[in-house]
């Protein structure tokens, strides 16, 4: 059982970096606009001419 | 025979426009080609977007459905002044030496479709590196090379698309309010993230708890949970505790100070717990209750911070170009540059860009948007004319009083802008209750502490103190109201009406009196054909239709377009393609056209006396009943006499009446505010059944925000309106309830705006508000019964505070089901 000494800690970390994902997206600003992006994707065609 | 308008205007709809799916006008309709467009711009564009090879346009138009809207009235700007420097400095923002960015509002952005086009832009103007639409707010942003392309040209071909761009103003507030909404979806996901780890944790403590664990592994999990539970208490609550304070510091109870006390003395508890080593730790119950309060706060103020600010208002209603007048020179100029005193050309059709006095020039005015007078304006050399106001007529010339937030419609919108700000957000009745249960929670606590350190000492007190401020964590009452709110709002937009703001739906259900404008409103809000008659001894309905439709199609003069589409629809769209050889306009009075020496007229009575009289009894009588309604007849003349007469007027929406009369009878207070003359007025009363004293006519935006007002400071009120003239009485109403095809101003200070449906859309929203005030009150007495039932047990020492911290969440659960099942909205009422 004693596993669960370094088990519960890495969970933590792991919890830990997507939590650290999280503030990364809300600080650039992924959650700003939530209405546009779906609306982009509609226009499947070639982006590479710009 | 008669017929009514407005009726038939609701059945069989003209083509749609290839463009952009809006009905096309009749005038417009071109039998030999197969494509019809509602205007040049839409024809210019669907062009242009062939040309370019992006004719994907119209296929993801319509997986996604087109807009509903009217078209933007059409510009001849060449955008010249957007190159003024003075421009640029304001509204370019310098990214480094070649590369600037810059905003602009689109306000025909409606659908996806429009979304691809627009960031389209850097493949057909070279220059353009970037432009990202934000669809919610309607505008885009580019990033452009300075050296390369020009901000006129950028601007041209946005105009170009069919996307008239204005450069965008966001509000002064509307900064903070951004800054600040990141800062709560940080503290919301961090709760998220803790409180479920430690509730996972927690599982692992709850079992140890009733099955036995080694103190080592006991101990390791608490201070894990401790571990976790730290950026919540001291991050994600800090709101709480900040509320909670300033509530203290003006003496009154915030419903947080409960919440404050039972997360730090939760926390403590647990703390001095995991230290000792026993086996009470609340960790998993102070994150959940942090989280779930976070998250029903934010439900609730989604959809608020719609505010804009004067200035930007500003530009949707009046142009932000000007062409002034040096030395018999014209030259555009961006309208803040403009100073009293100086010369501005304004044609026919433009809209006015200042205030000022009519220098050159005679013509008629559409001063709808500042008076909501249904009638054009006559004005001559030396008159008053005001910004935002349409020139219906011919080009003038006028001198320059006042310009933007000087001018008459300028310092509206800043009452607008300020009447909405005023608006108390305080008396949400959870605050209301909450102040009491505050009070009760924290003087139970506190005899409760007393009692059981008296009887047996300071440790079983704090248990059970700490068990009853757990169990009584207003995390229902939190939630309550909140959550049904959200409901309701949700409900509300699937029927087409946009509540902005949760307390709005409190509010409402306060009303008692309910102010409606008339033009627009209660009416269509433009010029239709109310009835027609012909003389059926001499023509058939089908001839009169058509000789009219083509007389009309080359009038400008609003009561000719509303002719023509009224014959349009009338035969279905089945219309005469000839044309007689000259057709000729005669300014005020008609339309005249010869062939084989006979004349055929359409236009005033005053001007085809002659012929009327010599016309049937019956149509002279009928002119004469149209003249004493304030309704203008309009008379078809063929040969030498009147055989069809038109009779122009703002009809009454089909479902006013119904409205009126079913809030009457639900004893509603109904009056009536409008700019219109008043015999207008007086005729719109007696339709709807309104006693005349309740009708008020001739009234000026002001006196309307004056009327308001007054009636506001003894008891509220509702107003409902669509124009510009509204707005700063929708702003000083309770409750101001915005109609769809009203202008944006007035959108942008309702509380409410009816997007489809029309007027019948107020009997839902009043209902629904009702119903969804009841659910939340029923959510409230709900977590008041479990809070008493759980306050006693928790002092008599019934519940610990670990089987208190598991019943928590289900009071919670019983509110979310509670309003899950609600039927508020949920009818709509025809």
């Amino acid at each position: 059982m004693d596993i669960v000494f370094v088990l519960l800690p890495f969970a933590l970390l792991f919890a830990g970096v997507g939590a650290g994902a999280y503030i990364w997206a809300v600080k650039r600003g992924q959650f700003d606009d939530l209405e546009t992006p779906p609306l982009r994707i509609l226009s499947d065609d070639e982006e590479s001419k710009s | 025979m008669s017929s009514t308008a407005s009726t038939a205007l609701q059945e069989n709809p003209a083509p749609a426009c290839e463009h952009c799916g809006l009905r096309v006008p009749s005038s417009r309709i071109n039998c030999k080609a197969e494509k019809q467009f509602c205007c040049g711009g839409c024809e210019y564009v669907y062009g242009i977007i062939n040309g370019l090879g992006l004719a994907q346009f119209y296929s993801i138009k319509q997986q996604t459905g087109a807009g509903t809207s009217e078209p933007a009235a059409p510009r001849v700007s060449e955008f010249a002044h957007f190159a003024d420097p003075a421009f640029a400095e304001r509204y370019v923002v310098n990214l480094s030496d070649s590369v600037a960015e810059i905003k602009f509002s689109l306000d025909s952005i409606y659908c996806a479709a429009c979304v691809w086009l627009v960031e389209k832009l850097p493949n057909v103007l070279p220059g353009v590196r970037e432009a990202r639409v934000d669809f919610g707010r309607k505008n885009v942003k580019i990033v452009f090379d300075r050296k390369r392309v020009e901000l006129p040209k950028i601007a041209q071909t946005l105009n170009s698309f069919g996307y008239c761009p204005r450069p965008y103003v966001p509000a002064q507030r509307l900064g903070a309010a951004e800054a600040e909404n990141k800062q709560s979806l940080l503290r919301l996901g961090v709760a998220g993230v803790c409180a479920g780890n430690s509730m996972m944790i927690a599982v692992s403590l709850y079992q140890g708890y009733f099955s036995g664990m080694e103190q080592k592994y006991q101990s390791f999990m608490q201070w894990i949970s401790l571990l976790v539970s730290l950026p919540v208490v001291f991050y994600s609550a800090v709101p709480f505790y900040r509320r909670a304070l300033g509530g203290l510091r003006v003496r009154s109870l915030h419903i947080d100070l409960p919440i404050s006390l039972g997360v730090v003395l939760g926390f403590s508890a647990s703390f001095v717990n995991t230290l000792l080593g026993n086996s009470h730790v609340y960790y998993d119950s102070i994150c959940m209750l942090v989280f779930l309060l976070l998250l029903g706060r934010r439900l609730q103020q989604r959809g608020l911070d719609q505010v804009m600010d004067a200035r930007s208002l500003m530009y949707s209603l009046s142009p932000s170009a000007a062409r002034r007048v040096s030395d018999g020179v014209e030259e555009e100029v961006y309208v803040e540059t403009l100073a009293p005193g100086d010369l501005v050309a304004v044609d026919a059709g433009e809209v006015l860009p200042a205030d000022g006095t009519l220098y050159e020039g005679a013509t008629s005015l559409n001063l709808s948007i500042l008076t909501g007078e249904s009638q054009p304006r006559k004005v001559n050399v030396g008159d008053e004319v005001f910004a935002g106001t349409t020139n219906l007529g011919s080009k003038i010339i006028v001198q320059v009083n006042a310009a933007h937030d000087d001018s008459r419609i300028g310092r509206l919108l800043a009452v607008v802008e300020q009447a909405s700000s005023h608006k108390s957000k305080l008396t949400e009745i959870t605050d209301r209750v909450g102040a009491y249960f505050v009070a009760a929670v924290l003087l139970l606590g506190a005899a409760t502490f007393v009692y059981w350190t008296l009887k047996s000492g300071a440790l079983t007190a704090m248990d059970r103190t700490l068990a009853l401020l757990i169990v009584t964590c207003p995390c229902a009452l939190g939630l309550a109201a909140p959550l049904s709110l959200s409901a309701g709002i949700h409900r509300a937009a699937s029927r087409g009406i946009l509540i902005k703001g949760s307390d709005v739906i409190e509010r409402l259900s306060r009303v008692r009196t309910f102010f409606f404008d008339k033009t627009g409103t209660l009416t269509y809000g433009s010029a239709q054909v109310t009835s027609f008659y012909f003389d059926d001894a001499l023509v058939d309905e089908v001839q009169v239709l058509r000789i009219a439709e083509i007389l009309e199609r080359v009038s400008q003069h609003p009561a000719g377009r509303a002719i023509r589409g009224f014959a349009a629809e009338k035969l279905s769209g089945d219309l005469d393609g000839r044309s007689f050889d000259s057709v000729l306009e005669i300014p005020g009075k008609g339309v005249e056209a010869r062939s084989n020496e006979i004349a055929t007229r359409i236009g005033s009575s005053t001007w085809l006396n002659d012929s009327l009289k010599r016309s049937k009894l019956e149509l002279r009588d009928k002119v004469q009943q149209m003249l004493g309604d304030g309704e203008s007849p309009v008379l078809l003349e063929v040969g030498d006499r009147v055989v069809g007469v038109f009779s122009i007027g703002d009809a009454l929406r089909e479902d006013s009446p119904k409205v009126l009369q079913h809030l009457a009878k639900k004893g509603y207070c109904l009056e009536i505010l409008s700019g219109d003359v008043k015999e207008v007025v007086a005729q719109v009363a007696n339709d709807l059944d309104l006693p005349l004293e309740r009708a008020h006519g001739e009234l000026s935006p002001e006196s309307k925000y004056e009327i308001v007002s007054a009636v506001q400071r003894s008891f509220p009120c509702a107003m409902i309106g669509d124009g510009v003239n509204d707005a700063a009485a929708l702003g000083a109403a309770e409750v101001g309830i915005g109609m769809s095809s009203g202008a944006e101003a007035c959108l942008r200070s309702a509380d409410v705006y009816i997007a489809k449906n029309g007027l019948s859309a107020l009997l839902t929203l009043i209902e629904g508000a009702a119903q969804t005030m009841a659910v939340v009150r029923r959510n409230i007495a709900v977590s008041l019964v479990y809070n008493v039932l759980g306050a006693t047990g928790a002092i008599m020492g019934y519940v610990s505070p670990l089987v208190a911290a598991v019943l928590m969440p289900l009071s919670s659960l019983s509110v979310v089901l509670s309003t899950v099942f609600s039927r508020a909205f949920t009818r709509e009422i025809q």
